[in-house]
């Protein structure tokens, strides 16, 4: 059991990870996230159908991140924030490096300030590449519901200003060097 | 064609965007969208630019959390035996202050010891409250106590073994044969005679006690010797000066 439970952390872990991250700015509340999840997994362990892991695994943590986000929001925002940008100077993890990308680290606050589950939805299927059927699994959605909610998650993306202005940028870059 | 049903067209044809890039458009739905795309440059430049966004976020990076976080979930899953037995020792007390840890450790109960008893005292844990539990488990210490004990009658035995006056010829035979059967007769009888007359005495003694100290009699006795000191003390009084 514990090693098919160390299995299960190999195997999920990024899943987790980048779901928590997507949503939350600090990697270190990631990081808490996907600590919580992982022991409510193993506190679960004999009651959970291990076909159905990853999409139990998803549901934990989406709910786990819209917890977190409601306890932040009754905290001081300020500190909160404070804390946020001590945390975002302190990290220097390859994801971080990659978010220096003007087009990525756009498009990744685009992502995390839209709504749940547009939010979830997107990182799942697009960032993460997951199935339909996982996705309905773990937020409890038929496949319609979830290709609607995904596709206004896209349009929400391309509504928003900073991303068609780099785009532009990019583009005419494009034309002027054409 | 006039310009609102021109918008009216690129807006839905843009709402298919998300299908075509999906895959998800086919025959005359999919040629109607890429004939349209071909003559609209703005549904052309917005078809760029959902593919642009699309294909970035299929490169995002996946995040990972650090190796101590999984590290530190491991040493908690093995901990899970040390914790499993703190917690029956003080379960009470440890589940005030138990962490995470604790909680994992609960969940997945293993059985450390081996051996019948440890078996048995498995099962009661386990299977049945602590007081059910424990009540069985002292009946059966009780059942077991009285099975393995030595049976002791419960009669009492008499000090001096009973003699028929009859003395057949098998009991005469047990008598030892510094006494014959004629000498015990005796015996027998002389100490009927002494228990007879301790009754008797007993009796009389009974008797009289009862007769000299009832009551009524020593009320009387006390009452009229405080009579004659009353008489004599009163006498005296009168008769000296006060």
């Amino acid at each position: 059991m514990q090693i098919e439970f160390q299995q299960a952390i190999e195997k999920h872990r990024q899943r987790v990870v980048t779901l928590a991250r997507y949503s939350l700015r600090s990697a270190a509340d990631a990081d808490d996230i996907a600590q919580e999840v992982f022991v409510k997994l193993w506190q679960h362990w004999p009651k959970i159908d291990h076909d159905k892991q990853l999409p139990w695994l998803l549901r934990v943590t989406h709910n786990a991140i819209i917890d977190f986000v409601r306890r932040r929001k009754t905290r001081n925002q300020s500190i909160d924030d404070a804390v946020d940008v001590e945390a975002q100077a302190a990290e220097q993890s390859q994801f971080e490096a990659l978010e220096n990308n003007q087009l990525t680290a756009s498009l990744t606050d685009a992502i995390r300030q839209l709504d749940d589950p547009f939010r979830s939805i997107l990182v799942m299927r697009d960032v993460q590449g997951l199935s339909y059927a996982d996705i309905e699994e773990s937020l409890d959605m038929n496949a319609s519901q979830v290709k609607v909610y995904l596709h206004r998650a896209r349009r929400k993306l391309r509504a928003d200003p900073q991303l068609r202005l780099r785009f532009e940028e990019i583009n005419s870059s494009g034309d002027d060097a054409v | 064609m006039s310009q609102s049903s021109e918008q009216t067209q690129c807006y839905a044809m843009q709402l298919q965007i998300d299908t075509f890039l999906d895959g998800d458009l086919v025959g005359e739905q999919q040629l109607a969208f890429v004939g349209h795309v071909a003559e609209c440059g703005g549904c052309a430049h917005e078809l760029r630019y959902a593919q642009h966004l699309y294909e970035s976020v299929l490169d995002l990076p996946k995040a990972d959390c650090s190796d101590a976080l999984v590290e530190n979930l491991v040493e908690i899953s093995s901990q899970k035996r040390v914790q499993q037995r703190e917690g029956r020792e003080g379960h009470e007390g440890h589940e005030k202050h138990r962490g995470k840890t604790g909680a994992l450790a609960e969940t997945s109960r293993q059985p450390s010891r081996v051996g019948f008893f440890a078996q048995l005292d498995q099962f009661f844990s386990d299977r049945l409250p602590l007081t059910i539990g424990f009540a069985a488990l002292s009946t059966l210490v009780i059942a077991v106590v009285i099975v393995m004990a030595p049976r002791v009658d419960n009669a009492p035995q008499p000090l001096v073994a009973e003699v028929t006056p009859d003395l057949s010829a098998e009991n005469a035979a047990m008598i030892p044969a510094a006494f014959d059967a004629a000498e015990v007769r005796m015996a027998l009888e002389e100490l009927n005679t002494a228990i007879d007359y301790l009754n008797r005495v007993s009796r009389q003694t009974e008797t009289m006690i009862g007769e000299r100290f009832v009551v009524l009699p020593l009320q009387q006795s006390v009452n009229s010797s405080l009579r004659r000191a009353s008489f004599s003390g009163n006498e005296d009084r009168q008769a000296g000066p006060i």
